[in-house]
Formats: structure tokens, C-alpha cells, sequence
């Protein structure tokens, strides 16, 4: 008979991803510190980036043995201001672990998501589950019920396939496919306005031009400049697949919408571009790149093709009520 | 877009701009030539003419010049072949010394960055308002490829602007350079080629080398070949000014990531100055590290 382990039927040799709901420290406690002792005589790796609290009950128990740790880091530092640099460097991170070629475990607290803008890491919560699949790691990732939202929980439940119930490791049942959780999120693909403006276009450049002209004059030139480069990008692709691109756009709730379409076989999974382009790669950072510089982005097929469609806030537009996309 | 433009016609250069004319056929490079320098002449400018040679053939395409022999008579105009102003590379007991960093050449022979600077000088001593320059480099292609030998032909034209009487058109023939034109032409901020759009230039100057404009997918192999033309010319650590750069996307990035890695595995760093917003995020995605705008 197999002994019980602390971390299910891990075999070590690619992700598990596991969510702890929590709102007792006796709670961590009890599912911690054994999964922690388990790695360590184990000889695994261990990276934990948490708060002072859960950190606080790890060192009282393993004393100096954290200063061997991979990573014992505190969540708010790890927090980089935004989505985009924050999970660049989780991914750098993982670089020298995974060269490394041993499995790891990792304690994840990401208290950033109860910050302005954290909430959207709900996403990538999701996201992981296929971009980090092959990786040999275990993922425990702690939810303080005291310091998130109901609906942040919610989605936490969502987006990670496994759950501590409280005595041991479970399919979690209210686990989602990433496609229809990222869908849950993102913003509604309504038809777009009869009288948008746009054109065909065979050449990146003449898209450059046609965002130039199209942006409104209240835009920064920072704004236009993101604007500018996210279109390019979607437009080098389309034409890449297609040989030529849709460009339109309208307004929409306070935000300018940039839509670029292609027919031609490409890729158009919902979760495509959410995450930097492994290491290795030469290609791929286009669209990874348009998500960083938009408020939101969301990725649709159209017809054979695709349709990426942009959102950019505009703050203190004439005319406009609200400051971000619906 | 500031800092690239393209050139309609051989004249209406100022004094202190240097611009690239590609011609096609050896036809094509008389009337230029006559138009360019016949400007000058106006201007009261003293003339050169720079190019493979010999000097008879390099008079001969002046034919189209009014007064031509007049000019070389009276040391208005010269003729000059490039042998005559390059120079062997230095050697130490029959062995070729190790250049200084950044400066000298690594095969030679070569033409020494100041080779112009003491005509500018000499022709406003001798009453002329400046130097009106042009140089057929043509023959400092190989194969289509840019070699060491053109990249000093840039530097010496750079170096002689720091006197600012000098005006320079190089010409190159595409008919007989192939793609290697087009990339010569993207050396230089004024440009003139043929059904090519002005877009970006890769400006090379003693120390440093200027990439500006807009620079995409589209041209990101230009980019490529002009970068890796400047790194065989020199040695040491290269800087790229950014400054002037307009706009540059991921696959024109991609090439400054991938010269950056071949220049580190032979032992030389790539710096990047004036990185603004137009170049941050790209450069970001590559963990390329620029020092901010100045």
C-alpha cells in the first residue's frame, strides 16, 4: 500500500495546483508544515512567497533551514506594480529550477490580488494549469479568506483543479476549463457598433498611420504610442497568417476598442498571449506584448481566423463617464 | 517621422548633412554626379571626388560637369582613388597589432576616420565656404555584403562633419551591389532608393552608432546586416543611441537581441542609451537593458 503523502498522487514530474482556503492560522499550520517537511526529506526545492504571517509560522518551525530555500520571499514585495512584470518574473524565477531538471514545491500567497488592479490575477491562476503544465513543480497557493473578496475565493476555487478540504488533496468541484473561466472574466465580445471606423490593410505600417489617425486628440502621447505598438503587433500576425488585416475600431465606455481580424489559420485560443513566451523562444511575444500595453484583451476565431479585440481606457475623455472598459 | 528622410534630387543638400544616392548602371551615376557637384560649384564649395579608380575613369564620369578641367586646373575640383587615402593596417614585426577598442581596424587595409577631416579644413583655408564630398563606395561592397572597409568610409565622412564645412553624398550602384545597397542606404539619415520608403537609419559615428526612425518587421533583416556590418569594422564595447528612434517593434527587437547575443559570445558588451517609451517595452520583453533617456 502506498503511504499517504501530503501532496495527493504527485508524482513529480509536472504541475499540480492546489488551492487552501483559509481563515484560521491553525488552519496553515496544519497543511503546511507537513507539505513543507515532506519536500525538505524529500530533497526538493522550496520556494515560498507568502506573507509575514505564513512565513512567520514556516520559520518558527524550520528555523535556519529557510535560509536554504529556493525562495522565501514576501508576497508584497513580490507584487511588481502590475500584472504583467509580476508574472515575467514568476517565470524568470522558475528558470534556474527548471534548469535545474528536480522537481520543487512552492508556497504561493498572492495577497497583491486584494491591491487595485491584483483581481485580474485570478487570470492567470487559470492560465497556469496549460502554460506551466510540463513544469515539475507543486503548487500550494493560500487564500486568506480575512484579507480577499468572496469573489476572489470564488475564483480561486475556479481556477486551481486541486483543493485541501482540510484533511487531504481533492479534485476541487468547482474547478473550470481556462477557457471558460478566462470568458467569466473577461469583457463581454459584444457586436461591434455599425459605425466603427477601419480599414484592410496588407502593410504594418499603414496601420501605424491608421492608429495615428484614428486616436482621439485628448489621447497621451504615451497612450497612442501603447496603442501604436499593440495594433502593429496584432497586424504583423494577421498578415503573418492571412496576408492582410482588419483594423477597426470605435469607442466604447470610456475606452478606445482596436479590433484586428485575419481569416487565415491561426491561433485563436481564448488564454493566447496571457503569458510571456518561454525563455527559449524566439516568437510569440507580440501578442503577449498587445496584452501588456491594453486594459484588456480578449482573443475570439473569426471565421477560419482570429480576432484579437483591444481595450484602452481613456482617462478624462470629453465625453466620457467612466475611466475604464466595461 | 524625425531623422530619416528620403532625397528627391542630387542637390539641396546642406552643409553638414550626409545622404546616399543609389543609382542603377554605370550610366546612371554621371548626370548625379554633375547635379551634386555643379551645386557646389555655385555654392563656392571645393569639390572632391572619391572612388575606386583609377583616377582616369573617376575624371571620366565627371564628363557631364560644365567646366570640369577647368575646375581640377585650378584645384577647385579633385579626384581622389580610395587606395591613396587607406591606409595598411598597423604591424608589429610583420605581425598585425591588436587595434585599440572601438577604433581601428581588424583587417585591412583601411581608411583612417580622419581621412576627410584635413580636406574640409584645408578647402575653407583656402577661401572655399566648405567641402562638398562624393564617394562612390560601390567597390567597398563584397558580394553584396558591407565590409569593414565601407563602415570607415561612414566613419571618415562622420569624423570630417565635426568640422561642419563638409557636405557628403555617397553613391552606390545597385545594379552592381545587389541588396547590399539597400543596406548601405540605411547607413545614412538622407536617403534616395528607388521604390524603397525611407523608414530607419543606422548612423554610424566614432563610438557610437545612432539607430533612427521607424524600424518593423519589414526591415528588421536590414537592421540586422547593418548592425553586424558596424560590429565587424570595430572591436570593444558598441553603443547604440536610441535617442532618435521613433518607433521599433518585437521582430526588429528581436534582431538587436539576437546581435547582442552573438557580439557576447565573442566577448563584446552591446550598451543602449536614449531608450525612451517609443523602445522600452520591446526591449523589456527581451530583457534588453537600456540606461534611460539621457
Amino acid at each position: 500500500m502506498t503511504p499517504a503523502t501530503t501532496v495527493g498522487d504527485w508524482a513529480g514530474d509536472r504541475l499540480a495546483h492546489e488551492a487552501v482556503v483559509f481563515d484560521r492560522d491553525d488552519q496553515v499550520r496544519a497543511r503546511v508544515l507537513p507539505y513543507v517537511r515532506e519536500g525538505l526529506e524529500r530533497g526538493e526545492s522550496m520556494v515560498v512567497v507568502a506573507s509575514d504571517t505564513v512565513r512567520g509560522i514556516i520559520a518558527d518551525e524550520f528555523g535556519s533551514a529557510t535560509d536554504e530555500f529556493a525562495v522565501f520571499a514576501d508576497s508584497i514585495d513580490h507584487w511588481a506594480g502590475g500584472w504583467p512584470e509580476t508574472l515575467a518574473a514568476n517565470q524568470e524565477g522558475m528558470t534556474s529550477l527548471i534548469e535545474a531538471g528536480l522537481p520543487w514545491r512552492r508556497i504561493g500567497e498572492p495577497v497583491w490580488m486584494a491591491l487595485p488592479g491584483g483581481d485580474v490575477w485570478s487570470r492567470y491562476e487559470a492560465i497556469a494549469n496549460e502554460a506551466f503544465s510540463d513544469y515539475p513543480y507543486y503548487s500550494l497557493c493560500l487564500h486568506d479568506t480575512r484579507r480577499l473578496s468572496p469573489e476572489l475565493v470564488d475564483n480561486a476555487l475556479r481556477t486551481h483543479p486541486l483543493l485541501w478540504d482540510g484533511t487531504e488533496v481533492t479534485p476541487s468541484p468547482h474547478y473550470q476549463s481556462t477557457e471558460a473561466f478566462l470568458r467569466s472574466q473577461e469583457p463581454l465580445w459584444s457586436r461591434a457598433p455599425d459605425d466603427r471606423e477601419g480599414s484592410t490593410v496588407t502593410r504594418a505600417g499603414e496601420a501605424r498611420h491608421l492608429v495615428h489617425a484614428g486616436m482621439p486628440p485628448s489621447a497621451s502621447h504615451v497612450l497612442t504610442g501603447d496603442v501604436v505598438l499593440a495594433v502593429h503587433e496584432l497586424v504583423v500576425n494577421a498578415i503573418t497568417a492571412a496576408g492582410a488585416a482588419e483594423v477597426t475600431h470605435w469607442r466604447e465606455n470610456g475606452a478606445v476598442v482596436w479590433e484586428v481580424s485575419d481569416d487565415g489559420l491561426g491561433m485563436h485560443e481564448t488564454a493566447a498571449g496571457y503569458t510571456p513566451p518561454r525563455h527559449e523562444q524566439e516568437r510569440g511575444r507580440g501578442l503577449w506584448i498587445a496584452r501588456t500595453l491594453a486594459d484588456e484583451a480578449t482573443v475570439r476565431p473569426y471565421g477560419p481566423g482570429t480576432a484579437v479585440r483591444l481595450w484602452f481606457a481613456l482617462h478624462d475623455a470629453p465625453g466620457d463617464t467612466t475611466g475604464h472598459p466595461a | 517621422m524625425s531623422g530619416v528622410r528620403g532625397l528627391d534630387t542630387a542637390v539641396g543638400l546642406g552643409r553638414g548633412e550626409h545622404g546616399c544616392w543609389v543609382y542603377d548602371g554605370a550610366e546612371g551615376v554621371r548626370p548625379l554626379l554633375a547635379a551634386y557637384l555643379a551645386e557646389g560649384m555655385r555654392l563656392r564649395e571645393r569639390l572632391l571626388y572619391v572612388g575606386a579608380g583609377p583616377r582616369e575613369v573617376l575624371v571620366d564620369e565627371l564628363t557631364d560637369l560644365p567646366g570640369r578641367d577647368a575646375l581640377l586646373r585650378e584645384g577647385v575640383l579633385g579626384v581622389c582613388c580610395f587606395a591613396e587615402l587607406e591606409v595598411p593596417v598597423p604591424t608589429v614585426d610583420g605581425v598585425r597589432a591588436e587595434p585599440p577598442a572601438g577604433t581601428l581596424p581588424v583587417v585591412g587595409p583601411r581608411l583612417p576616420a580622419e581621412a576627410f577631416r584635413r580636406f574640409a579644413t584645408d578647402a575653407v583655408a583656402a577661401g572655399h565656404v566648405g567641402l562638398r564630398l562624393a564617394l562612390d563606395v560601390t567597390t567597398l561592397l563584397a558580394e553584396g555584403a558591407i565590409t569593414p572597409r565601407l563602415v570607415d568610409a561612414e566613419l571618415a565622412v562622420a569624423t570630417a562633419f565635426s568640422v561642419d564645412h563638409a557636405t557628403a553624398l555617397c553613391l552606390v550602384d545597385r545594379s552592381r551591389a545587389g541588396s547590399g545597397a539597400r543596406v548601405t542606404a540605411r547607413l545614412h539619415r538622407i536617403q534616395h532608393l528607388e521604390g524603397v520608403e525611407p523608414t530607419f537609419a543606422l548612423v554610424p559615428t566614432p563610438g557610437v552608432v545612432h539607430l533612427v526612425g521607424e524600424v518593423d518587421t519589414t526591415t528588421a533583416d536590414d537592421l540586422g546586416r547593418a548592425l553586424a556590418a558596424y560590429a565587424d569594422a570595430t572591436t570593444g564595447p558598441l553603443a547604440l543611441d536610441l535617442l532618435d528612434l521613433d518607433f521599433i517593434d518585437v521582430a526588429a527587437t528581436r534582431a538587436l537581441a539576437l546581435f547582442e547575443r552573438r557580439m557576447a559570445a565573442v566577448g563584446r558588451s552591446v550598451s543602449f542609451a536614449g531608450v525612451g517609451p517609443a523602445a522600452a517595452t520591446t526591449l523589456r520583453a527581451f530583457a534588453l537593458n537600456g540606461e534611460g533617456q539621457p
